[in-house]
């Protein structure tokens, strides 16, 4: 029988969920359209898909990006040009932390969404050093407990021994293994 | 009614006893003032062994004993300076930046504005006077590097009038050759021969205009011009400092440093005279830069002692995040 993603969120508030590998791509839309059914506003944070192919992807898994807003960390690496759209702000870089953080506190004060889809620390441990990252998520996480937003990080299944995801039993209130 | 009052009244007489109670307290005075002439000519003990050593020629020796007095002199005003503005205090204008001090920055205040290149110095500074100018208040932008043009057009970027703030009066870029001031001060102190009370104003300002808001771009511009007469710029920078004391102008005092901050300056004297230092950090950050800024000292106030998180937005300028904490590094 497949997780209930939302059940199993119910009554937390920030939970690292661990993806399989294989079916990385997949699962992450699978949670993106869960999510949509359940709440008004999501924010998105990618750090993997360029703005325009996440938007096409969700679209073309029926998802309603209307209910999206996006921060774009890697969009503007690749086209320097890129101005960003009306639901998406741009980050610089992916190794930018302090933009991002800010970022993530500029939408909880404006659009204040219901929830934050984090994709995903395992690719913010291509740019950052386990500890940074810890630090960051850290902060970033005791901001989001001022607020009722709800907020899932995602790591990949090959990352479970990392250090910093082995930190993160500490910090989060749950762990859930999407299979 | 005292012996000192009756002797000016004429139609008194004194009495034998009188006039020699009064000789009694010339002579006490006289000898009160020659011990003080003896003192100040007394030289400080260090360098009257530098003088025995033969270090010194009889030019440097009194060079230093002047030196020392101006010295003291800095040192008796440090207290004025913390008691005299402590009631009184400014804002800068900049968002987010004002929530890391108490109160402001105490009005009158001299401050470091140190940072790398490409930390935001100089936005840092023309926005300050922009936002004071626009309230009304006499500002003056003094650059010793980049020209006015190109200063008024980081304005523009931001949008801001410089314009509108240079017909109303109330703000003024003037570009200054460092060079020149050097040449200045050393004719100042050649007329002066010796006398290290010059008067730096007629180099600076521009004839009746009294600033309330000082930028100075940069302090390390004008000592690369004394490059090799570091004596005569330490003279020059306290005399500098006097006169930003003297007109009582809160002022900001831009220096280069090193991106990875070593020191703050090369001589060291400036954040010794200064009231406050404020760091502006440029870091790097994998591919990209972090900018961050830092109240690392100021007289007179309390303040946030941490790094926070700045950024440089358009039509904005700096905008200072004093929640956010900086993540640079690796």
């Amino acid at each position: 029988m497949p997780l209930d993603l939302i059940k199993e969120v119910e009554g937390v508030q920030i939970v690292l969920v661990i993806l399989p590998n294989e079916t990385y791509s997949n699962s992450i839309m699978e949670i993106a359209k869960l999510l949509s059914n359940k709440f008004d506003s999501i924010c998105y944070v990618t750090m993997n898909k360029l703005y325009d192919g996440l938007i096409k992807n969700l679209e073309n898994n029926k998802v309603n990006i209307n209910k999206f807003c996006f921060i774009d960390t890697i969009t503007k690496t690749a086209d320097p040009n890129f101005k960003g759209a009306k639901n998406c702000r741009r980050i610089s870089s992916p190794s930018n932390l302090t933009e991002i953080s800010l970022s993530i506190g500029q939408e909880l004060k404006t659009r204040k969404p219901k929830c934050i889809l984090y994709d995903s620390l395992s690719t913010m441990l291509f740019y950052k050093e386990d500890q940074i990252v810890t630090q960051f998520v850290h902060s970033l996480i005791s901001k989001l407990r001022l607020t009722d937003c709800i907020t899932l990080f995602t790591a990949l299944e090959g990352d479970t021994e990392k250090q910093m995801i082995q930190n993160l039993g500490m910090l989060v209130d749950k762990i859930i293994h999407y299979k | 009614m005292s012996i000192f009052s009756k002797l000016f009244k004429k139609e008194e007489k004194l009495t034998q006893e009188q006039v020699d109670e009064i000789e009694e307290k010339v002579q006490e005075t006289m000898e009160k003032y020659s011990k003080e002439e003896k003192l100040s000519a007394e030289l400080p003990k260090h360098i009257e062994k530098k003088v025995e050593q033969g270090k010194i020629n009889p030019k440097q020796k009194e060079i230093l004993k002047q030196r020392e007095e101006v010295h003291e002199t800095i040192k008796k005003s440090e207290h004025i300076v913390k008691d005299k503005h402590v009631h009184e205090f400014v804002k800068t204008g900049i968002l987010g930046f004002d929530e890391l001090l108490e109160h402001g920055i105490p009005k009158g205040a001299a401050t470091l504005l140190c940072g790398g290149p490409g930390s935001g110095k100089t936005i840092f500074g023309l926005q300050i006077l922009n936002n004071a100018a626009s309230r009304g208040e006499k500002c003056i932008y003094m650059t010793f590097e980049e020209n006015e043009e190109k200063l008024r057009q980081h304005m523009e970027d931001f949008g801001w009038d410089w314009r509108k703030l240079e017909k109303q009066g109330n703000f003024v870029i003037k570009r200054y050759d460092p060079f020149q001031i050097t040449r200045s001060v050393e004719a100042l102190l050649e007329k002066a021969k010796g006398e290290l009370m010059i008067d730096v104003s007629p180099v600076l300002f521009p004839e009746g205009f009294k600033p309330e808001w000082v930028v100075i771009d940069s302090v390390t511009a004008i000592a690369s011009a004394f490059y090799g007469r570091e004596e005569t710029y330490r003279i020059y920078i306290e005399q500098l400092f006097r006169l930003l004391e003297t007109i009582g102008a809160t002022s900001f005092l831009i220096t280069e440093s090193t991106q990875i901050l070593v020191k703050l300056t090369e001589s060291g004297v400036e954040e010794f005279l200064a009231d406050g230092v404020i760091i502006l950090y440029n870091i790097k950050s994998g591919n990209v830069r972090e900018s961050a800024i830092e109240v690392l000292k100021l007289r007179g106030t309390s303040f946030q002692k941490k790094i926070v998180a700045m950024k440089v937005e358009s039509n904005k300028g700096i905008v200072v995040y004093p929640e956010q904490e900086v993540f640079g590094g690796t």
